[in-house]
């Protein structure tokens, strides 16, 4: 029997790095450490809450808004066009490199570079702000008032499409296929526009709309933010904005989804995973009776569940042990009270695992915008441009994944410490409870770099 | 169990989780004496509701 294992996602070369990998872990874990200590001394009272922010220059939103929308929806037509119409080959097609690269990895570099970057591109928005705009002009503003968001759906919808998008990258053995991901990006589009027409554009979008919420929750660590009601570009302190976040349902759920499905991507490219997945995959085929691939498609989807679930039971037993010196509160009230911790998390395992990729494959966007559908077009004369993998070397990531994660980290324990010194009025408490958070991080940070390590010696 | 025979890859892997080991024996330490003091200062406040 042809056991096959799939899908190498980032690229990384032979390190040169002077000394073992796990130094690294446990040097991270003393930079926690000293980190924990030094907000405990330096850090009695919230400086985050409220919010410090200056203004920076005029923006103008609704300018801005109608071009980034119409450019959203133009780039969201073409690729879609692309990959009905194109060939048929994931890496000759625009599409799969557009989606899994420019779209999904390069903006959760730009949220944290330049804040919420995807609200104004977000094609599905701009369309439904299009097409509200000329229902209230056509009927005089008689349109129906969208139905009142229940509550307890919070983030659900966006945590299980994060979670469904993380399947198709990770998990589906014909994720590449053009046709197949313009079915998809479709699907989802009616999905959102459904979502937007019985809730409210801007309602679902906060809430419902996958890769807003997702991108959005990014840019809250940046330190841009607009303000359409001034028309004004701020400059706030990094971090602040994740205290004015509304914690809803399912905001747990999805910043799990977000860290387990990155680790997961990791963790499948290392040699432990590629040990234990065609045992898997051939108790699905010989017990289950499933087909190669579809066995293959199961081992897989049962390691994604399992990092998932492995990150939730961390960040469970940290919650837990707040407890300790807070027993009155309820264990969800106290998970949702610190989830906001968990952002810088999970935009430094995006950093650390998919540097590689934007960088290597990144350049891949040059040559297949001149030639978007692989017919040998050379649109914009760069249809021959190749990828430079000398742009950066292996250790060169390395060191990049290194210090994504540890300023990750830090800057989570820095949001847990915020949030403990401004609920609680004791500060020997505040710091004592943290203590379990420098615990959730050490986890999270040698996780991140096992898995990293081990991926690179596969 | 195939699975299991993959386990020196678990214990190869396991150098990274001293840190873990570390922080996760400080906190086992910290819970145990804040569980202490919880109970001494219970004893402390029925003994005192006993005298008054």
């Amino acid at each position: 029997m042809n056991i096959v294992i799939p899908f190498a996602h980032g690229i990384v070369g032979k390190r040169d790095i002077p000394i073992p990998d796990y130094v690294f872990g446990w040097a991270a874990g003393v930079v926690l450490v000293l980190s924990f200590v030094g907000l405990a001394v330096l850090w009695p009272k919230p400086i985050l809450q409220p919010e410090p922010a200056k203004r920076l220059c005029f923006f103008p939103s609704l300018l801005v808004d109608i071009v980034c929308g119409v450019i959203g929806v133009a780039l969201s037509v073409i690729v879609v066009y692309a990959g009905f119409a194109g060939v048929q080959v994931g890496t000759a097609n625009l599409e799969p490199t557009f989606i899994y690269v420019t779209f999904w990895v390069g903006l959760a570099f730009a949220s944290l570079l330049f804040g919420n970057v995807f609200g104004p591109f977000n094609p599905w928005r701009a369309i439904a702000r299009a097409v509200a705009w000329v229902g209230k002009t056509v009927s005089r503003g008689a349109l129906p008032e969208p139905i009142a968001y229940p509550r307890w759906l919070g983030r659900w919808p966006a945590a299980v499409g994060i979670l469904c998008f993380a399947w198709l990258e990770l998990v589906y053995s014909n994720k590449d296929d053009p046709s197949t991901l313009s079915v998809l990006a479709l699907a989802y589009a009616a999905i959102q526009l459904v979502g937007m027409s019985i809730y409210g554009i801007d309602t679902w979008t906060e809430r419902g709309d996958a890769f807003a919420v997702y991108f959005g929750l990014f840019a809250r660590v940046s330190v841009f933010e607009r303000r359409d009601d001034e028309d004004a570009l701020y400059i706030r302190a990094p971090l602040s904005a994740l205290f004015k976040l509304d914690i809803v349902p399912g905001t747990v759920a999805l910043l799990c989804v977000m860290i387990g499905s990155t680790s997961f991507d990791g963790f499948s490219n290392g040699v432990l995973w590629n040990d234990v997945a065609p045992d898997l995959q051939k108790f699905f085929v010989n017990d289950l009776g499933a087909s190669l691939n579809t066995g293959l498609e199961l081992a897989f989807t049962v390691g994604l569940l399992f990092m998932i679930a492995f990150v939730f039971g961390v960040y469970r037993i940290g919650v837990a042990g707040m407890r300790l010196y807070d027993p009155d509160k309820p264990w969800l009230v106290l998970a949702r009270r610190f989830v906001i911790s968990l952002v810088p998390i999970s935009l430094a395992y995006v950093i650390a695992h998919y540097f590689s990729l934007l960088a290597y494959q990144g350049q891949a966007v040059a040559s297949l915008a001149s030639d978007p559908l692989g017919t040998g077009s050379d649109l914009f004369g760069t249809a021959s441009v190749g990828i430079n993998y000398g742009v950066v070397s292996a250790s060169g990531i390395w060191y990049v994944q290194v210090a994504a994660l540890v300023i990750g980290h830090v800057a989570g324990l820095m949001v847990a410490h915020e949030r403990a010194v401004s609920d609680y009025p004791d500060s020997r408490i505040a710091v004592r409870s943290q203590l379990w958070m420098l615990g959730v991080m050490v986890v999270f940070t040698s996780l991140g770099l096992w898995i990293l390590s081990a991926a690179g010696q596969a | 169990m195939t699975v299991i025979a993959h386990a020196g890859h678990w214990i190869e892997g396991g150098i990274f989780a001293a840190p873990v080991i570390i922080v996760a024996g400080a906190l086992a330490v910290s819970s145990v004496r804040e569980k202490r003091r919880r109970r001494r200062e219970a004893g402390h406040s029925d003994e005192g509701g006993r005298r008054s």
